[in-house]
């Protein structure tokens, strides 16, 4: 990386993009891919090519392609299996590890932005400060692209037309001379208004910029008015930070891939003890668990469960836990690697206080049937009070005595 | 009518807890415990040390007065053990509760 310093101009946001995120986090799980022709499917049992890497591009693969067609295009291409759950794991450690280069952080699919304000004292004035921090956290084999500019659309914009191993700096001045040469196709628009745009002979975002305020409201609604805004450089377009909830995560990966129900319920109370012990203040309720696992096969399994009340309690939890997924008969359809478990909705209770007399009451009916069994077995029921006679008695036989239970 | 089933419940029914358990005692010329020895052991176990001892005497107004010498003792094993003996009967019992 460039050690030469970039000055801090007038910027509020950096975004970090990740082009073809879901190519890139199958290419995190298997590096050896890194440089071959991927193509993604649309979908589990998809025909047609969604997503192809530029080595797939340079061999005539496209998307819309039939999937059978790839093959013989170019014989080292690697088909990826979609797997949406392993690209929200990668993107959720993301974000967390962003967090840490500014506390301000928003994602938006495969874009990541980071609001800027306030910390220029923090990398010193220095973009390149800032781009270094980012690029410790985001793994190189994502191919992470940064945009720095006023705004969040601006800010995307750059970091689509930044290089590869670059950062694009848009200063608040110079936005709309930077979008005006670029294509509408960039503009928050939806397809139709897109091919509107194209039908009117406007090609680039300078030529919608150039037009009447009104005029672009009048044609295109809301959707227009911002986009004549953004084109202009004039929307204020902030990062809206997304609120984190207070989370506990613990994984536990294994040697070999584990099968069967009863490991993965032993690995399921192990998970859950070390999630509840290693809470900040003691163990706390919690009213929502998610549970990951990368498979044998290489796809991730994910559940979340809402449990019908907040739970503290290793046993409590674990027991609604398993109880849920046996209902439910949704266990890992393979053999599992790893086992994550997330507490989520945490909340303040450590405790909770059970109904006194409802626990009378439950703990009676279990006296009333262990008496019937006994009775059923000895004939009588061996059960008795304890009750006080004379405690104040200086003979000791005297201040205590057993009387039978009436059950 | 289906008449009632359950034992009706009343003192006749109570039992006392701690009742004294009849127990051997060797002591020596002062009268203090030197071994005991229940009936479910097979030997005597010596007295390390009596930790106290006092006396009750009480209901002398019934037809069964109560008059006990009692002693805490600690045997060879380690066991804490609470005994007395009737003055009346000149036996002795060991006592819990």
């Amino acid at each position: 990386m460039r050690d030469e310093r970039v000055e801090w101009p007038q910027v509020d946001v950096c975004c970090v993009w990740i082009p073809q995120l879901p190519l890139r986090v199958a290419v995190l799980r298997r590096p050896d891919w890194d440089g071959l022709p991927l193509v993604m499917g649309d979908g589990p049992n998809g025909r047609v090519v969604k997503l192809a890497s530029p080595e797939a591009e340079r061999a005539g693969i496209t998307p819309g392609l039939p999937l059978r067609e790839v093959l013989a295009l170019c014989r080292d291409t690697v088909i990826v299996e979609a797997d949406q759950a392993q690209v929200d794991t990668v993107m959720d450690g993301l974000v967390a590890k962003l967090q840490r280069v500014s506390p301000l952080v928003e994602q938006q699919e495969d874009r990541v932005y980071l609001g800027l304000r306030g910390l220029e004292d923090l990398y010193h004035h220095n973009l390149r400060e800032l781009e270094r921090a980012v690029r410790m956290v985001v793994p190189p084999l994502l191919t992470p692209r940064l945009g720095v500019a006023t705004g969040k659309f601006a800010a995307g914009v750059a970091a689509a037309t930044a290089p590869l191993a670059g950062m694009a700096v848009v200063p608040q001045d110079a936005t709309a001379g930077f979008l005006a040469p670029l294509p509408v196709a960039h503009l928050p628009l939806p397809p139709n208004d897109l091919h509107r745009l194209g039908l009117l002979g406007l090609r680039t975002i300078g030529e919608v910029a150039r037009l009447p305020f009104a005029a672009v409201q009048a044609q295109f609604g809301r959707a227009g008015a911002r986009a004549w805004l953004l084109a202009n450089g004039q929307q204020a377009d902030p990062v809206l930070p997304q609120r984190f909830s207070d989370t506990v995560r613990v994984t536990i990966r294994f040697d070999d891939p584990l099968i069967g129900v009863d490991a993965f319920f032993a690995a399921l109370k192990v998970a859950v003890a070390r999630a509840l012990g290693g809470t900040a203040d003691g163990v706390r309720a919690v009213r929502r668990v998610r549970l990951r696992s990368m498979l044998a096969s290489g796809a991730a399994w994910e559940q979340v469960l809402t449990l019908k009340a907040a739970l503290t309690g290793r046993d409590a939890v674990y027991r609604a836990l398993k109880d849920k997924l046996q209902v439910t008969n949704t266990l890992p359809p393979a053999p599992f690697e790893d086992l994550t478990l997330e507490l989520l909705d945490l909340g303040k209770e450590t405790g909770k206080q059970p109904s006194l007399f409802s626990a009378n009451a439950r703990q009676h009916r279990q006296l009333q049937e262990a008496a019937q069994q006994l009775r059923a077995r000895y004939g009588y029921v061996p059960l008795y009070h304890v009750i006080e006679v004379e405690p104040w008695s200086r003979i000791p036989e005297r201040r205590w005595a057993l009387m039978p239970c009436d059950l | 009518m289906v008449a009632h089933s359950r034992t009706a419940v009343g003192a006749h029914a109570l039992r006392s807890l701690g009742l004294p358990e009849p127990l051997a005692v060797r002591c020596d010329a002062g009268g203090a415990p030197q071994a005991v020895r229940r009936t479910t052991w097979q030997r005597p176990r010596r007295v390390e040390v009596v930790h106290d001892s006092w006396r009750i005497d009480d209901e002398w107004w019934r037809e069964r007065p109560i008059s006990r010498c009692y002693y805490a003792l600690l045997l060879e094993t380690g066991q804490l053990l609470t005994v007395y003996l009737d003055l009346l009967t000149e036996q002795w019992y060991e006592q819990t509760g």
